[in-house]
């Protein structure tokens, strides 16, 4: 049993039109602190659209031990992962529009790539 | 600005800024040493925030007050080569910082002070004075939140916490009047229309102030007497230490490029 | 046991697993996530002895953010333009900012803050000794800025992909972060070179002092090469065998002589080594041998500096207690606000 503020984890969305990332953790002893340890840990540089603080205990992983059930059955389905059919070709084009849209995501989600 | 050229109304505005400039400055290098000796590691983080906040607002407002009174002084040269007579800060700015209740305190009525008074500054007639007042405002706003947050924190925490908030504000509030107390240049500028005087936020300054230690289950000290005297330069004797120590390094190395 | 350890990181490290998997299984496993270059993440399996190594490490690198905030953080009050002043505060700011980042990442591996803290001040854990000299004159944070930023990011950018997940990524944040504050120590005792000649003597003193701190002992003892190595090279060869360290520490040092002599130059100022030059068929600089007997000298604890920085601190954490308590108590006596729903 350890005595000290609890954990929170910290959740920014870095601007419009992107979701929120988690970037790390703070320890604070009520939510408000934990807002403010997380905006001047995290969101000195740049100007972030929005800010969560979560309770750690409050996420609940999937057992390391339950991986494999979990997510074994995404093996095996080359069907679903995209490049598996024919490309469509130029009329086809206008129809892969997420694209765009995931290559602005921050690629490690550390967030660390929207500070400036 | 050209040197010669300052008005009547620019040198009024100029020593409006100036007042503003020298509370902002003087807080801040209060502020500078609680860092690395602040009671949480994210504490040293906040207070730095806000003293980083405190000095951007001295930097622009000094700079503004040396180019509207015809002197052309920079921003460097009015904070390193004034002597104590002549910096126009409050009283409550250069209070020693006491403990960390006491420097809430201070926070609480400072932060709450600026974002009403800087708000109605972004409406006054100095276009620069407004657009940075208007910047100002934003940001004392957050220094606020975390003055009011630690108000109530240390006034419904421990017994001690409760009796160190309440110390704290007895000792502060007695220098609160003079944030809102006018010389000549601001009682012009507020008769002219040119620029609201303090005194106008005093009774918003009061219920916000009274809500935040009335949560904090506290209360609002009425202090019998006012210190005074920062705005015409009679300081404490603190100050002179304060100044000595900020100044040091610029005076040491006359002519000295940074 | 606090909730980080329970929900993100579950189970605690070396915790159960309720299979009926051995310590060799499991050290394969380990190895096989090594060797593929994986990085390996809090609710993996992991030897003892890694969990300890990167404890003492995170720890120690944690506590050398927070007390290298120290000696810059005197000259705070009396930076000579406001502009300095403000690119100060930014970056002593930044340094708290990189003990949080990593004293997080140590938690992650079961241990707790405060109990490193405690260590640190009771003298169980250490800080670098590099920031155990003092800053006498405003040029000084202008030297540790360049010099000790500047090794730690030749140390440190290894760091970025070191096999500990929550490390490594702690170590991306800190390292972009240490770049700014080698430029911004760069301009500064730039400034200082072509102000006037005080001013640039001033720079001279301070670069002179700021040297082998960063040398000797932001880089280690010596891990290479012969007798002289000893124990150093073999803690070395464990951390890369274990992906926590990428290079010796005698290659980083050679990094960072590299880089600093021609920005040297450029600063007009001179390195306090007579023995650097440039060796062609190295295709390297040498420099002087270290002289490891100050290095051992410099060991926690035993200078003045060293003891005058974690009494400041301990003050620091002492005279806080009531906060913190404060905190606490209001938290307890207000769920709403310790975030818990509303009863
Ligand atoms: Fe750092
Ligand atoms: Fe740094």
């Amino acid at each position: 049993m350890s005595a000290g503020p609890v954990s929170w984890e910290v959740f920014l969305c870095p601007r419009r039109g992107l979701s929120h990332s988690h970037v790390g953790s703070v320890r604070a002893a009520d939510v408000r602190l934990a807002q403010a340890a997380a905006r001047d840990l995290f969101a000195r540089r740049g100007r972030p659209q929005s800010l969560w603080v979560v309770r750690s205990q409050d996420v609940h992983a999937v057992l390391p031990d339950e991986k494999d059930p979990y997510f074994a059955a995404a093996d095996g389905k080359p069907f679903r992962r995209p490049g598996h059919f024919t490309a469509l070709g130029a009329v086809g084009a206008g129809l892969s529009a997420d694209a765009d849209a995931d290559a602005d995501e921050d690629a490690d989600g550390s967030g660390v790539s929207d500070d400036h | 600005m050209t040197t010669e050229a300052a008005t009547a109304l620019e040198r009024d505005f100029a020593r409006c800024a100036l007042r503003l400039g020298d509370d902002a400055l003087v807080l801040a290098q209060r502020l500078c040493t609680w860092i690395t000796r602040a009671p949480t590691l994210e504490e040293d983080l906040a207070l730095s925030n806000i003293a980083l906040d405190l000095v951007g607002h001295a930097r622009a407002l000094l700079s503004l007050s040396g180019r509207l009174d015809g002197t052309g002084r920079t921003e460097d040269e009015l904070a390193q080569l004034r002597d104590g007579r002549e910096f126009r800060n409050t009283l409550l700015a250069e209070l020693p910082n006491g403990d960390f209740a006491v420097t809430i305190a201070r926070q609480l009525a400072f932060s709450h002070y600026a974002r009403l008074h800087y708000a109605d500054l972004a409406g006054c007639a100095e276009p620069e004075l407004a657009a940075l007042a208007g910047r100002a405002a934003r940001e004392v706003d957050y220094h606020r939140l975390h003055a009011d947050g630690w108000t109530v924190r240390l006034g419904l925490g421990t017994e001690e916490s409760r009796r160190r908030m309440q110390d704290g504000l007895d000792l502060v509030w007695p220098y609160t009047a003079e944030l809102f107390a006018a010389d000549e240049a601001v009682a012009r500028l507020d008769a002219a229309g040119a620029g609201p005087a303090p005194a106008r936020v005093l009774e918003r300054w009061r219920r916000a102030t009274a809500e935040t230690v009335s949560r904090a289950g506290l209360r609002l000290p009425e202090p019998g007497w006012s210190a005074d005297g920062g705005r015409e330069g009679l300081h404490s004797e603190e100050f002179g230490a304060l100044l000595a120590e900020m100044q040091s390094t610029y005076r040491q190395y006359p002519g000295g490029a940074w | 046991m606090t909730g980080a350890k329970q929900a993100t990181h579950d189970p605690p490290p070396g915790g159960t697993t309720g299979a009926e998997r051995d310590e060799a299984d499991l050290l394969t496993r380990f190895e096989a996530l090594l060797a593929a270059g994986e990085s390996v993440e809090p609710h993996d399996w992991v030897p003892d002895g890694y969990r300890r190594m990167l404890v003492r490490q995170i720890a120690q690198h944690a506590h050398s953010e927070i007390i290298g905030m120290q000696p810059e953080g005197a000259w705070l009050t009396r930076a000579p333009t406001l502009y300095r002043k403000a690119v100060l505060l930014a970056k002593v700011q930044d340094e708290a900012g990189h003990g949080l980042y990593l004293y997080s990442a140590a938690e992650t591996l079961g241990v707790d803050r405060a109990d490193l803290l405690d260590a640190l001040h009771r003298g169980r854990q250490h800080s670098s000794a590099a920031f155990d000299h003092p800053a006498l004159t405003w040029a000084d944070t202008g030297a540790i800025a360049w010099l000790t930023d500047g090794a730690a990011v030749v140390n440190q950018a290894p760091l970025c992909r070191t096999s500990y997940g929550p490390y490594a990524r702690a170590m991306r944040r800190v390292c972009q972060e240490e770049g700014f504050h080698v430029q911004q120590g760069y301009d500064q005792l730039l400034a200082l070179s072509r102000g006037t000649p005080e001013q640039k003597r001033m720079a001279q003193d301070a670069v002179d002092r700021w040297w082998l701190p960063a040398v000797a002992l932001m880089f280690g003892p010596p891990d290479t090469g012969g007798a002289a190595a000893g124990v150093g090279a073999a803690t070395s060869r464990q951390a890369m065998a274990w992906g926590v360290k990428r290079h010796t520490n005698d290659e980083l040092r050679q990094r960072f002589v590299d880089l600093c002599v021609p920005q040297a130059r450029e600063l007009g100022l001179t390195l306090p080594d007579p023995a650097i030059r440039w060796n062609p068929e190295r295709g390297h600089h040498d420099f002087g041998p270290v002289d490891w007997a100050c290095y051992r000298r410099a060991l926690p604890g035993d200078s003045h500096c060293a003891r005058r920085r974690i009494a400041h601190r301990a003050a620091a954490h002492r005279e806080g207690a009531w906060v913190r308590e404060a905190a606490e108590a209001y938290a307890r006596r207000s769920p709403e606000a310790a975030g818990e729903p509303a009863a």
